[in-house]
């Protein structure tokens, strides 16, 4: 912590269940620094989690917090946000939760650009139920399902949101917090809905088995490869696969890797109103300065 | 895109002109970060000369190596050597173990000489470009300069490297020594005089797949395509790209030159707070701080070991998994008492 | 009065309640809800969600009535199932809406449009763990419209889920509905807090009422809504004494909608039999009593509007009398259950079960009453002179 975190932690509820070194409590520390700066209490932020470790950073950040069901936390802030526009509307998932039960929901809410910030922890892993793949598991690591190595092909889950018409979309990791913070308080301006890929580690589990160190191993590892170097690299005709031999991390792409501005699901709504969609007032609203169009 | 001539273009200048060095003498800087085995590569290259007859001097400089701090090495061999130290344009090699610190020396470069940059990077947690946190500095938004052979040493040593079983820098050694033209059976037996046993076989691979790659490399190369000119001043780009720990040593050096104390330049003096309740011992405070202020104590909590030490970079609050640490700032004696880093600051954000 | 078929009075029956959010997904028999919400609410500054699937229906549902909406969804079979685990989520995490099931055949997709009552057990049982359930049964396309109002008024008032239960006839039935025969004064509210916001507020601190005063969200209160089993604080707990309490307080507040809800009651005071149904079942069974009683056979019927929680009391004081009890319903024997264990051998129990997609008639209740009576009249009352009349 280095800033006004502490306001706005429930202490009553510290320390938190994460196991030593999990990269999820580095993002929980580098929003709420963004969050601190921006708001003297969170009365009108509004955090939603599924089920899984990345979701239950909820329960320790002192706003309106919901912790749902496996899967469906983009579903119930769906509906928060439609009764209530005024609040902001945080969605906490992980891999597991947002991409394997939750794929659907993830997909729609990006479709629809409801005006919520989604913050998707990427650790490769089922951490909670004890470390089984996940659809975000790189091939050829080691989980409790797949003792022969992973031999499925994983999901670039940035690229799935952008397919679906997310209108902001980026990726950090935990090794640098501050880009962490950089881009949620990015997320956050944007007007539509902002998805924020977090590439965190798993020390117990996808650490562990994988040997990948503790997780100040772990931590380190995440700075050996940058894609932004690597995209460059590749495009000389001397240097050839550029990727790491092994599944350390996967190479991928981070910072803001795509926005562009629409109507929000809740601006459709108001605007349609129920009677035929008026034209002007769309147009107007599309060409609102806040998009920066 | 214009980074494909220009990267072959080095080659041919480095083939067919006059400012190659002979193979009776040379000079070298190497560059990484701490860790790396940059130190024990310029023993190697040593023993190297060494074997062949030669005078050789070498100087170091590696505050903070295994922290992650900047490590550099000046090598010059020959006949007679006598000053260690070179001056920018006199190296023909470079060997950059790290990417931007390999991009950092290329001042040193002589026109014509070849920079072997492995493209392995430590980009340092937050990079910061002083110590009060802010920016990103690193070369990202590179455009590929002039004489630098990007070396992937993690794919060209292969499953030695991520077993740990030899350092991936050891294709850097074989890359030069096509260039450095000394007898490979001197390479040889320097790298087994200068590497830890169990790792001589790895290592000798490892050294075996650079000379390969480079010698196939420089094959591939199409001579002569650019003929823009090598005087590009390097110096103007390191001074951006000047790694964090680096700069911040320098801004520190100049603030006590300029007559002032930490204190007042933070506005108090930075103390490290760690919330024993909270803390779970997962070591990433003690293993990301630069001045090694915190180790574990025997009940695997984090505590505050040197607290003379700490500069206030706020690494290892920001990178606490569990929220535990936290930043103060003590009034210096006589001044107000200052609440929070972040406020004293007026975070950006 | 207004000529209306049963899910659009059971939409307008939501509006005339306060109902401002619909989630939902399309499926046969229900879709005309969800139709007719679209085109209703944001006319009432309401609004309407086609959501992906189900489950994010009743998800979106839960986060809506969280914000502040009084918030409905609408379903059949599959559906019902896949909204399983939110039923269990709101209850637990007490979040006031309501969810419509209008019944169709099973299992699986079964017999889309062609009634059945099918899912009376479900609507109890589906979620995973110990719930208590309010299912509420309306018989007529009016009664729609006032279980609608109603189950908003206890949904709200008793912050748990509710679920109205539809024959799919009746959904489908267009009859006159009287839009005037609920007074919107009688609509209850959620219970708004008393503590003020602060370090010790206790969203899920509850009194006598047994009902949490949990506020909304977004209005000055911080606070923690899980599906975990959860202290007053409204945070997770795995203590074993707090989670007994937990449910032991949801179940006893579940079941003071027992006296909320009154049953019909048809020539009950001299029965000798009495037939028991619900839903548009309940209406030929009426018819069929008339006919028994044409026939000088003293019949009676008693027609639950409240499935769950079971009328206990209520049950057991109407059927004190009675000698036989029938029991119709359109499935393999559900609901009859319940009163079995509830007339505990103090009267014969005769079930008359249909299940396959069509309707049981009038004749067959009375032609099942009729041998019920005779068989009684010619044996000795033993066991053996039970008999199940199943058909399909």
């Amino acid at each position: 912590m280095v800033g006004g975190e502490k306001r706005l932690l429930r202490h009553a509820m510290m320390p938190h269940m994460l196991c030593p070194g999990c990269g999820h409590g580095i993002v929980l520390d580098a929003m709420l620094a963004v969050l601190s700066a921006r708001y003297d209490n969170l009365d009108n932020v509004a955090f939603v989690g599924g089920i899984g470790c990345s979701s239950r950073i909820v329960g320790y950040i002192d706003a309106c917090t919901l912790h749902t069901t496996h899967g469906r936390p983009l579903s119930f802030a769906t509906g928060l946000k439609l009764a209530r526009p005024d609040l902001n509307v945080i969605v906490v998932t992980g891999d597991g939760d947002g991409v394997s039960i939750g794929g659907n929901h993830l997909i729609h809410a990006a479709r629809r650009n409801i005006d919520i910030t989604c913050v998707l922890l990427n650790n490769e892993i089922y951490g909670m139920t004890g470390g089984q793949a996940a659809p975000t598991t790189v091939p050829g690591a080691y989980t409790s399902t797949t003792p022969q190595g992973n031999t499925q092909h994983p999901f670039d889950v940035s690229e799935l949101v952008k397919a679906a018409g997310a209108t902001f979309v980026a990726r950090a990791s935990s090794y640098r917090p501050q880009v962490v913070g950089d881009i949620f308080g990015q997320a956050l301006d944007h007007v539509g809905f902002s998805f924020v890929e977090v590439m965190t580690d798993c020390t117990e589990y996808f650490g562990r088995t994988n040997r990948f160190g503790d997780g100040a191993d772990m931590l380190m590892s995440q700075s050996r490869y940058d894609p932004a170097i690597d995209a460059d690299l590749a495009s000389r005709a001397t240097v050839e696969e550029l990727t790491n031999p092994q599944p350390v991390r996967p190479v991928l792409p981070k910072g803001i890797l795509h926005r562009s501005s629409r109507l929000t699901l809740e601006e459709t709504l108001s605007v349609s109103g129920g009677r035929s969609s008026n034209a002007n007032e769309m147009e107007a609203l599309e060409r609102d300065p806040r998009r920066g169009n | 895109m214009a980074s494909n001539q220009r990267g072959r273009n080095v080659m041919s200048n480095g083939n067919g002109g006059e400012n190659v060095a002979s193979a009776r003498s040379g000079n070298l800087v190497l560059g990484g970060v701490g860790g790396q085995g940059i130190i024990t590569a310029s023993n190697t290259i040593s023993y190297v000369c060494i074997e062949a007859g030669l005078n050789v001097k070498k100087s170091e400089v590696h505050g903070m190596s295994q922290r992650g701090g900047a490590v550099v090495s000046h090598l010059r061999y020959g006949p007679e050597v006598h000053s260690v130290i070179l001056e920018p344009g006199q190296a023909e090699w470079i060997l950059g173990f790290e990417w931007e610190e390999g991009l950092r020396y290329l001042e040193y470069l002589k026109p014509g000489g070849v920079a072997f940059v492995s493209t392995e990077r430590r980009i340092p947690p937050s990079a910061q470009v002083d110590r009060l946190g802010g920016k990103i500095n690193y070369a990202l938004d590179l455009v590929p300069p002039i004489g630098v052979v990007p070396v992937d040493t993690y794919r060209i040593t292969g499953k030695a490297a991520v077993e740990r079983t030899a350092s991936a820098q050891t294709v850097l050694l074989g890359a030069l020594s096509v260039e450095m033209g000394l007898p490979v059976e001197f390479w040889h037996k320097a790298i087994e005089a200068t590497v830890p046993p169990k790792t001589i076989k790895a290592n000798l691979l490892s050294f075996e797949n650079g000379r390969s790659w480079y010698e196939e490399w420089k094959g591939s190369v199409v001579p002569g395509h650019n003929t823009s000119s090598h005087s590009e001043d390097f110096s103007n780009r390191s001074n951006n790209q000047h790694r964090a720990g680096a700069s911040r040593l320098k801004k520190i050096g100049d603030s006590s030159e300029a007559g002032i104390s930490i204190s007042s330049w933070m506005g108090g003096i930075p103390r490290v707070e760690i919330m024993r309740d909270w803390c779970k011992g997962c070591n990433i405070c003690v293993s990301v701080c630069p001045e090694r202020v915190l180790s574990i104590d025997q009940h695997e909590i984090a505590v505050v070991s040197e607290p003379d030490r700490c500069t206030g970079c706020g690494l290892c609050a920001r990178l606490c998994p569990d929220l535990a640490i936290d930043i103060l700032l003590d009034a210096a004696i006589g001044d107000e008492p200052v609440p929070s880093l972040a406020k004293k600051r007026g975070d950006s954000r | 009065m207004k000529l209306m078929q049963g899910n659009e009075a059971c939409a307008a029956g939501a509006i005339a309640a306060g109902c401002r959010f619909f989630g939902g997904y399309p499926i046969s028999p229900s879709s005309e809800v969800a139709e007719e919400m679209a085109r209703l609410l944001p006319k009432n500054g309401g609004v309407f969600l086609q959501a992906e699937d189900e489950m994010a229906s009743l998800g979106a549902v839960i986060g809506a009535a969280l914000g502040g909406s009084k918030a409905m969804t609408a379903t059949s079979g599959p559906g019902f199932s896949l909204m399983q685990e939110h039923i269990g989520y709101g209850y637990l995490a007490e979040i006031p809406c309501v969810i419509v099931d209008v019944m169709r055949g099973g299992p699986s997709t079964g017999l889309p449009t062609a009634p059945s009552q099918g899912d009376v057990m479900q609507a109890q049982w589906g979620t995973h763990g110990d719930r208590a359930s309010i299912a509420l049964a309306p018989s007529s396309v009016q009664e729609v419209y006032d279980l609608m109002i109603q189950a908003f008024s206890l949904s709200e008032s008793l912050r748990t889920p509710v679920i109205v239960l539809v024959d799919e006839v009746v959904a489908h039935m267009r009859e006159g509905v009287d839009l005037t025969s609920s007074d919107s004064a009688s609509i209850k509210m959620r219970p708004l807090p008393t503590q003020p916001p602060g370090v010790s507020f206790e969203p899920y601190r509850s009194g006598e009422d047994l009902v949490p005063h949990v506020p909304d969200f977004g209005v000055g209160y911080r606070f923690h809504v899980t599906g975990l089993m959860h202290d007053e604080r409204g945070f997770p707990t795995s203590n074993t004494d707090i989670a007994a309490a937990l449910l032991e307080r949801l179940e006893k507040k579940v079941h003071l909608a027992t006296d909320l809800v009154a049953p019909e009651s048809y020539l009950m005071d001299d029965a000798d039999i009495a037939i028991v149904a619900y839903g548009i079942t309940g209406r030929t069974a009426k018819a069929a009593v008339d006919v028994l009683r044409s026939k000088g056979t003293k019949a009676g019927l008693l027609r639950p509007r409240l499935l769950w929680p079971v009328q206990d009391e209520m049950l057991k004081a109407a059927l004190a009398n009675v000698e036989i009890v029938v029991v119709a319903e359109m499935n393999r024997g559900q609901w009859v259950r319940e009163v079995e264990r509830i007339v505990a051998g103090d009267a014969w129990v005769y079930p008359l079960l249909k299940a396959g997609g069509s309707m049981v008639t009038t004749e067959e209740v009375v032609s099942h009453a009729l041998s019920a009576s005779d068989r009684l009249s010619t044996t000795d009352g033993g066991r053996s002179s039970r008999q199940d009349l199943r058909i399909g």
